[in-house]
């Protein structure tokens, strides 16, 4: 890509850009939310085009009018969410729209067979009738990968591909990954873990404000020049430090359970603590989380709050009860997207904004801004639809409006997930200022240095139990993998 | 305040008017065309009897849009207002002799349309039973019910308070008139200055968001099924007023009009957005295009079908304007 010009009213989203990817390589491209790196990928996918400059493909320069000119010229895309339709089977999905016809029907046993064979080669089993929807998230992501080789891809682009699987599938996938490479398969890798890009890049691509920084092979560019290239400023990765002392305990959770998910989960947490949880994917955090706040009902076991036994049936007994959730996926649970951001900051509290029963407006705006600056949510007004702000603006109001609500104890999932470098930095800061507070918080990461960066205390949940507790001195990968890994075993020997 | 001034600024943007409000200048321009045409049509008793045909239907659109808002939808509108008029008529031949008894007559009108929408809000949120086949079901159970009470015959009623509440005017506005303004006044209000429309409208917005706010998103939609409950009661009344009977000929096009004024007036069905002031402009077409046909000699007939032309028109040509309006973020 040569010379790519696009500019949108008021940004100018790619300036001047020049990119090139050498066959057969896996190029990495990062850089932070905004940074232009979607507009990138869209112009080369033909979602959107360039104002100047010129895509050349196998030394044809090319113009892609809509995505299918784009699989035309060999170039596939594998988004961060999946482009699947659920109640369809693999095969279906695969051939989408290019079912076989033989004879005026859809020949079934050939599209099946061409699928199965797809998916076998990736060195996978599982049946490509199975529908969409009762296949893992590592299924999926073949299913998607299957889908761009059967256009004779030779140009992957993987946008995100890691966020929704766990460690193991996505140690699969980067075998996967690097099998296409042996075969000539070129790909763009965008991903905002850079462990991944140096566990699998030749090269990498630094992107920021619309322009390239710098094209560097891994081997000669450290993780912190990265950081520093892509912020635009030196950034101190270590985990920002605060002086609390834990005080006295405020929820006390005795032998929850859901049946089937969460197994009789004890702990406590004490004002003005981080309480850390780690596990696997799958392992019962999310739900233990749902549990307490009241998003989905307990089989047994006590919920005390400040000493006092509470009985929550639901969201809003749990707001009563002080405690709040921020959860894991902003867009489809934690913002209304169609609202502006001053609705979503007040729409836990509107109480605190209204006389019986009345909404103030003035009051509302009031909160709303004091509430969108402190947490230094960058827009140019506090009308903006949240739809338009970048995911780390998005994650910041999902914030906000938990503190406006007024609870003592948050429950965060996954507060960092698909946010770049620098807005986690500042994410973490406001978890320390709010610990500093005396808020309480529970923090649920599938980042393991993030857990251990910020915790006084972890506790490890495994197939929804809990199988451990660490104080600050214990904290380390070793011991959390290691807990993990125990009672893996003991399960094993269970069987 | 704040958002008043800013409303007014607005407006002094035409073209950001025109594409937010494509409704009211269809409006405006089709009363100019039709005035130009027959001078008549601007009269004022013209105009009275526009805004009297739609007060009885705006009722309960006005209310759908409330429910659209919160992401539901009410069929049973229709059976709820033709049962209303019976039950109404009857209880006005036996009660009806004295002010209590036609005000008793009306309250116990209005619980059951409440009661209905109470029973459909119940399906709705306990059983968890989707609303178009919920409120189906019951337009078909409570239309048999209304069958079934009359035989299929037209209750009437010669109430002498009741006529003069149907046709009596003060300052040369009708009763209904006044009725239909102030209840979209009201619904107005709560929907946008309330914490209760502000609860429906992020409901509808996106309901797992709003439950994991700690918003009883299931007390939202079982109310606004109790509310279109009395508001499908309160028309039903309205219209024995206007013409002392209920048949269960009467209005079973309700429900579908009163989505349809929504739409028209610009509320989006995905909910979560939307304003009963737009409906009220919905409803105005809708009157103003009925009343046009006849002064243009056409057959009431064919109300049916310019109605179903105008609702895809106006949406087509809202989605047009909207997608040009995209292009330029």
């Amino acid at each position: 890509m040569k010379g790519i010009t696009k500019t949108f009213p008021g940004v100018r989203a790619l300036d001047d850009v020049t990119f090139s990817v050498a066959r057969g390589s896996i190029h990495g491209l990062v850089g932070e939310n905004g940074a232009g790196k979607s507009t990138l990928m869209k112009i080369l996918n033909g979602v959107l085009y360039a104002d100047t400059g010129e895509i050349i493909v196998d030394g044809q320069p090319c113009r892609f009018k809509d995505t299918k000119e784009a699989q035309a010229k060999g170039i596939g895309f594998i988004f961060q969410e999946f482009n699947l339709i659920n109640t369809l089977t693999a095969a279906e999905n695969i051939y989408l729209n290019r079912l076989k016809i033989r004879a005026g029907r859809i020949a079934w046993k050939q599209v099946n067979q061409d699928a199965q064979a797809l998916i076998d080669e990736l060195g996978f089993n599982f049946s490509v009738t199975e529908k969409i929807i009762d296949l893992s998230a590592a299924q999926k992501q073949l299913v998607e990968i299957a889908k761009a080789l059967s256009f004779d891809a030779k140009l992957i682009v993987m946008d995100e591909p890691t966020s929704s699987l766990t460690t193991n599938e996505i140690e699969k996938l980067f075998e996967i990954v690097k099998k296409l490479k042996s075969e000539g398969i070129t790909i763009i890798y965008i991903s905002h873990k850079l462990e991944e890009i140096y566990s699998i890049c030749q090269t990498v691509t630094i992107l920021r404000d619309g322009q390239i920084i710098d094209t560097q092979p891994v081997s000669s560019i450290s993780k912190n020049k990265i950081i520093e290239l892509m912020v635009g400023r030196s950034v101190d990765m270590e985990f920002p430090k605060r002086n609390t002392v834990p005080g006295e305990i405020v929820l006390d959770v005795q032998n929850l359970t859901r049946r089937g998910i969460v197994k009789g989960v004890t702990f406590n947490l004490r004002k003005g603590e981080v309480l850390g949880i780690a596990g696997l994917v799958g392992s019962g955090r999310t739900e233990l989380a749902e549990a307490i706040f009241g998003a989905e009902k307990h089989d047994d076991g006590i919920i005390m709050v400040k000493g006092k036994k509470v009985a929550i049936h639901s969201t809003y007994d749990g707001k009563s009860n002080s405690i709040g959730l921020l959860t894991e996926d902003r867009k489809e649970t934690g913002l209304v997207l169609d609202f502006n951001i001053s609705k979503n900051i007040t729409i836990t509290n509107l109480p605190k904004v209204s006389k019986s029963g009345i909404l103030i407006n003035r009051l509302e705006k009031q909160y709303a801004q004091q509430f969108s600056d402190e947490l230094g949510v960058r827009t140019p007004s506090i009308n903006q639809l949240t739809i338009n702000l970048s995911g780390g603006n998005q994650q910041k109001v999902v914030l906000a409006k938990w503190l406006f609500s007024d609870v003592d104890i948050l429950i965060l999932d996954e507060p960092t997930r698909g946010i770049d470098v620098g807005a986690k930095y500042e994410i973490y800061l406001l978890i320390n200022q709010l610990a500093e507070q005396g808020k309480s918080i529970i923090m649920i990461s599938s980042e393991l240095p993030e857990v251990l960066g910020m915790s006084d205390r972890v506790i490890v949940l495994n197939e929804g139990k809990k199988k451990g507790e660490l104080s600050r001195d214990e904290l380390s990968a070793e011991a959390v993998m290691h807990m993990i890994i125990r009672s893996e075993g003991e399960n094993g020997g269970n069987n | 305040m704040n958002q008043q001034s800013q409303g007014l600024k607005k407006s002094f943007n035409i073209k950001r008017f025109i594409v937010e409000q494509p409704v009211f200048i269809i409006f405006l321009l089709f009363s100019i065309v039709i005035g130009i045409l027959k001078p008549n049509f601007l009269g004022l008793s013209n105009v009275r009897n526009l805004f009297m045909d739609i007060s009885v239907y705006g009722v309960v659109a006005c209310t759908m849009t409330i429910a659209i808002i919160c992401g539901e939808f009410d069929l049973s509108a229709s059976s709820t207002f033709i049962w209303s008029q019976i039950l109404f008529c009857t209880l006005l031949n036996r009660w009806g002799g004295s002010a209590l008894g036609i005000l008793a007559a009306a309250i116990v009108t209005l619980i059951s349309g409440m009661i209905i929408g109470s029973v459909n809000g119940l399906i709705v949120t306990r059983l968890k039973i989707n609303s178009f086949i919920t409120t189906l079901g019951m337009m078909i159970i409570i239309k048999g019910v209304a069958l079934v009470f009359t035989d299929g015959k037209m209750v009437s009623t010669s109430n002498g308070f009741i006529a003069k509440m149907g046709t009596g005017a003060l300052l040369g506005i009708p009763y209904l008139v006044y009725i239909y303004v102030v209840f979209v006044a009201i619904a107005f209000f709560v929907m946008k200055y309330t914490r209760f429309g502000r609860n429906i409208f992020a409901t509808g917005g996106n309901a797992v968001v709003a439950k994991l706010s700690g918003i009883k998103t299931l007390f939202y939609k079982y109310m606004v099924f109790v509310i279109i409950g009395f508001a499908s009661a309160l028309a039903g009344i309205m219209l024995v007023s206007q013409v002392r009977a209920g048949s269960v000929l009467y209005g079973t096009d309700l429900a579908l009009t009163a989505v349809a004024a929504t739409v028209i007036g610009g509320t989006s069905l995905s909910g979560g957005s939307g304003s009963v002031a737009k409906t009220f402009l919905g409803m105005l077409v809708l009157g103003i295009l009925y009343k046009a046909l006849i002064f243009l000699g056409l057959q009431a007939y064919y109300q049916t079908l310019i109605k179903g032309l105008v609702l895809v028109v106006v949406v087509a040509a809202d989605a047009y304007l909207n997608r040009s309006g995209n292009i330029r973020k």
